[in-house]
């Protein structure tokens, strides 16, 4: 299969249509370092200001924060793209082309993830490396695991935005069920605060949930919170939310389309 | 590779009237039975006034939508269950949409429709290059789509279209808001690619020009019925029965005069000049010239028989 020139074409053609706009792209890492700066500074803030013990260090927390940079994909541009080529039909050119649907966005979702690593988090990782303390990966083989666990993350999400984002054949204005799934997804997968922090009664249900999955287990894996033997259960359980997910949009497409080419949308 | 349309209908649910609980629906007839077949290498003007069922039939064929009743069979295969093997040998452009990235120069999209048809390197370096030449597109490669001029994004859309070789071709409107040099050069393209390639090309377009270049064929549907099916000439050997003169005389201010059977009219900014439609077989034109040198002095005077767009005109007008 032709798949890996495929997806290094899509990874390329978003590195350079993002270049295309640098100006929004500074934009968007200052507003990015400013974020992360002023989160740090919260935690510190918290961490001095409290006599309890938490359930993790400082430290920890700090990589926490700078490590979840990775998880660049909240905000999918698929989202925005799928409903606005719905909306206005050209969804129907997708349609003819000989490429599964869901195949053809997630590569050209994994190029824009790509895309942000390179051009957004690496960046903001550097800068952090000459400014904050934190810890690297806590063994090279924890490290490799992170990097697995967090591209099974990047399916989960991808899914779980697909999915939404085809209500767009139900329902024509999306807006707010955007901003609305978007928060969820960010508060959800512990992606703004670390999960830790929630209260156990709520922790313990989101754990189950697939968000979860996607931001919070990565970087336990990653600051070795996770015992080594653990870790394979940790796997199937993101593979098998994968293949929810996955079931859900395949039945929601099917619907979709049906109803297209049925009743002629 | 043919088309084959057979007995098709098309009847879309539309909602009535909206309701929070049960919405009612009203039937609508798009395609009321119409067959026909078309051969590999055809080239066919697809044309109706707006709303006969022109786009109805364009997504049939192409599997987007499913036939309420009736075939369509595209190589053997029925499109709307088998869409993607379909879509491989099917190339497309539709009016105003595009299939280029927007930020990027063209071959970057060329380059990603090449992964996304698997088109063999010999073979897309072969199109690439054929393309390149015959739509002139070399003198705007490196540069992102939006700054190209909608003549230059046309071609380069036209292009795409043909890139992975398919055997069949749909254009919907592909000169719409375009200048005329570049609707040229667009048109003699489809009837050059369609004469070497033998590529079947199926074209919507409400110039008359592109038309009458491009296509062989007409098959001309209205209100979801095939009014006619066949060469574009004998077309306008059959209905250009209306002969129209126009005459232009010495004085100014001539008032349109009634005479039986004719059609006269008069255009605003001439007003020494005449226009007079009629039946060829009903009025002797001799007959006529003496009428109107009663009207006036005749300086200038033309003759033609009816063309395609006038053709079209009375088809839409319902006057065949």
């Amino acid at each position: 299969m032709g798949g890996i020139t495929y997806v290094y074409k899509m990874i390329r053609i978003s590195l350079l249509s993002h270049l295309a706009l640098r100006s929004s792209y500074y934009l968007g890492l200052f507003r990015e370092c400013l974020f992360l700066l002023l989160s740090i500074q919260l935690f510190r803030t918290l961490y001095s200001g409290t006599g309890t013990v938490l359930s993790a260090t400082l430290t920890e927390t700090v990589t926490y924060i700078i490590i979840s940079k990775f998880a660049q994909f909240f905000n999918m541009s698929t989202m925005g793209r799928i409903q606005s080529r719905i909306i206005s039909g050209e969804i129907a050119t997708d349609l003819l082309r000989p490429v599964e649907y869901d195949f053809f966005m997630l590569v050209q979702e994994f190029g824009a993830w790509i895309q942000r690593i390179l051009s957004i988090t690496f960046p903001i990782v550097l800068l952090s490396l000459l400014f904050v303390r934190f810890y690297p990966p806590s063994s090279i083989s924890y490290g490799l695991c992170f990097v697995l666990s967090l591209l099974l993350s990047f399916l989960i999400m991808f899914f779980a935005n697909y999915c939404v984002s085809l209500a767009a054949f139900w329902i024509p204005y999306l807006w707010s069920l955007n901003s609305v799934s978007t928060t969820l997804f960010i508060i959800l997968s512990g992606a703004m605060i670390p999960l830790w922090f929630y209260p156990d009664g709520i922790r313990n249900v989101l754990e189950w949930l697939p968000f979860s999955f996607a931001v919070y287990m990565p970087i336990n894996i990653y600051l070795g919170r996770i015992a080594m033997a653990e870790l394979p259960i940790l796997f199937l359980k993101q593979a098998v939310w994968i293949l929810i997910l996955w079931l859900i949009s395949r039945f929601i497409w099917s619907k979709a389309t049906k109803k297209i080419i049925v009743n002629g949308g | 590779m043919s088309i084959v349309v057979d007995h098709l209908t098309k009847i879309y649910r539309v909602v009535k009237q909206k309701s929070i609980f049960k919405p009612r629906f009203e039937q609508k007839v798009a395609l009321n039975n119409i067959s026909f077949q078309i051969d590999q290498g055809e080239s066919v003007a697809y044309i109706g006034p707006n709303g006969s069922g022109k786009s109805t039939t364009i997504k049939l064929l192409t599997g987007l939508l499913t036939p309420t009743s009736g075939k369509v069979t595209v190589n053997g295969l029925e499109p709307y269950k088998k869409r993607k093997e379909n879509a491989r040998n099917i190339g497309f452009v539709f009016g105003q949409r595009t299939q280029l990235w927007w930020d990027l120069p063209i071959t970057e999209s060329f380059d990603l429709l090449k992964e996304i048809y698997r088109i063999p390197n010999a073979v897309y370096k072969r199109n690439l290059e054929m393309l390149f030449t015959l739509l002139d597109l070399q003198g705007f490669k490196e540069i992102p789509v939006r700054q190209l001029s909608l003549g230059q994004r046309m071609r380069a859309e036209v292009a795409c279209a043909f890139l992975h070789s398919p055997r069949i071709v749909y254009l919907d409107e592909p000169t719409i808001g375009i200048d005329i040099v570049t609707k040229a050069k667009i048109r003699d393209f489809l009837r050059d690619i369609n004469k070497e390639e033998k590529t079947t090309i199926i074209l919507t377009s409400h110039d008359i020009d592109d038309i009458e270049t491009v296509c062989k064929r007409l098959i001309l549907i209205d209100k979801g019925h095939i009014v006619y099916d066949g060469q574009i000439v004998d077309f306008i050997e059959r209905y250009a029965v209306y002969k129209k003169i126009r005459v232009a005389f010495k004085e100014r201010d001539i008032q349109p005069i009634l005479i039986p059977r004719c059609e006269v009219s008069r255009e605003t900014t001439k007003s020494n000049e005449l226009i007079i439609r009629y039946k060829k077989d009903e009025i002797d034109t001799n007959e006529l010239l003496n009428i109107l040198q009663n009207v006036g002095t005749i300086s200038d005077f033309t003759a033609h028989d009816d063309n395609l767009t006038d053709l079209l005109k009375s088809i839409y007008k319902e006057e065949i």
